[in-house]
């Protein structure tokens, strides 16, 4: 069976009014998005803003000596290319998908049109850079006061909030370059995760076993973020037309 | 650009808008035998509008599983 594609798989295009969806919804474009492909590089023009259907995309800063550290990552719950409606046009950061998926894409000139109009889109949109926002300034106090068992947990769970299922897809190098850690501390970190019955980890598949386990062990970074995206992007809010 | 692809299995031409995905492997199907080609990314280069794939073999229905 073929699967279906919908753009309401999108959490933020699903919660728009009928008529702001109904003004968007020709505009949207599927595209596939490859595991490692470069959605936008720093510095860069965007010309399009994407709305995942699923998977992972992951915004990450590159420093001058080819270290790299992520600053947030974005699924179905959001869209990617914030700085297109926020008027910067390009960011510091590279945007590159994580685990692969599809998603929506809009040109810049439509997603600028439909932000001016200050409806249900702007308001959803402000909503979700407020989330961004925390999830980014949480990012920064754990990579420097948690331990890195501590925000590979919380790593692992932010992941997993995005995809279906309990697997992913991931070498102990890319998580290190997304942790901006050494590789080694990588294994230590989901050794003892492991050895603890929390994950498996086994040819680049991590599967979480023990997510309740999880969530006792990681800290409180993890919560405030998903607590703010629940608060500002839940399905309760009442989003103008 | 998309090069053209063909079935793995049957060399029909492949035609799709955007591959699909399944356990983390990209495939289309082919209207003329039904099989599935497996696809594999081609890393993008600066500039590059759309991802682009190439056939790498036919995907075993276990895979979708």
């Amino acid at each position: 069976m073929t699967p279906t594609h919908d753009p309401r798989q999108n959490h933020l295009l699903a919660a728009l009014p009928e008529e702001c969806y109904s003004r968007v919804h020709p505009e949207l474009e599927l595209v596939a998005l490859p595991l490692g492909w470069v959605l936008y590089e720093s510095g860069n023009p965007m010309k399009h803003v994407y709305f995942p259907a699923s998977g992972i995309v992951s915004l990450l800063y590159l420093t001058d000596n080819g270290s790299s550290s992520e600053i947030a990552i974005t699924g179905n719950e959001g869209l990617v290319g914030i700085s297109l409606f926020m008027g910067g046009e390009s960011t510091t950061n590279r945007a590159v998908v994580q685990c692969s998926c599809h998603a929506y894409r809009m040109n810049r000139r439509v997603l600028k049109q439909e932000f001016a109009l200050g409806g249900g889109f702007q308001y959803l949109a402000l909503r979700y850079t407020q989330a961004l926002i925390t999830q980014m300034a949480q990012t920064s106090v754990c990579n420097r006061h948690h331990t890195l068992d501590q925000q590979l947990c919380r790593w692992l769970l932010l992941s997993l909030d995005r995809l279906e299922g309990t697997d992913l897809m991931m070498t102990q190098e890319l998580i290190a370059n997304m942790l901006g850690v050494r590789r080694e501390g990588v294994t230590e970190a989901a050794g003892k995760l492991q050895q603890a019955g929390l994950i498996n980890y086994s040819r680049g598949r991590i599967s979480v076993t023990d997510r309740p386990g999880l969530e006792k062990r990681v800290c409180e970074c993890y919560a405030v973020v998903k607590g703010e995206y629940d608060r500002l992007l839940s399905a309760k809010i009442s989003v103008p037309a | 650009m998309q090069a053209p692809l063909f079935c793995a299995a049957c060399e029909a031409p492949l035609v799709f808008d955007v591959p699909e995905l399944a356990n983390h492997r990209w495939y289309a199907g082919c209207a003329a035998c039904g099989k599935r080609t497996s696809l594999e990314a081609i890393p993008n280069d600066k500039g590059d509008d759309r991802a682009t794939f190439r056939a790498t073999g036919v995907l075993p229905k276990s895979s979708l599983r």
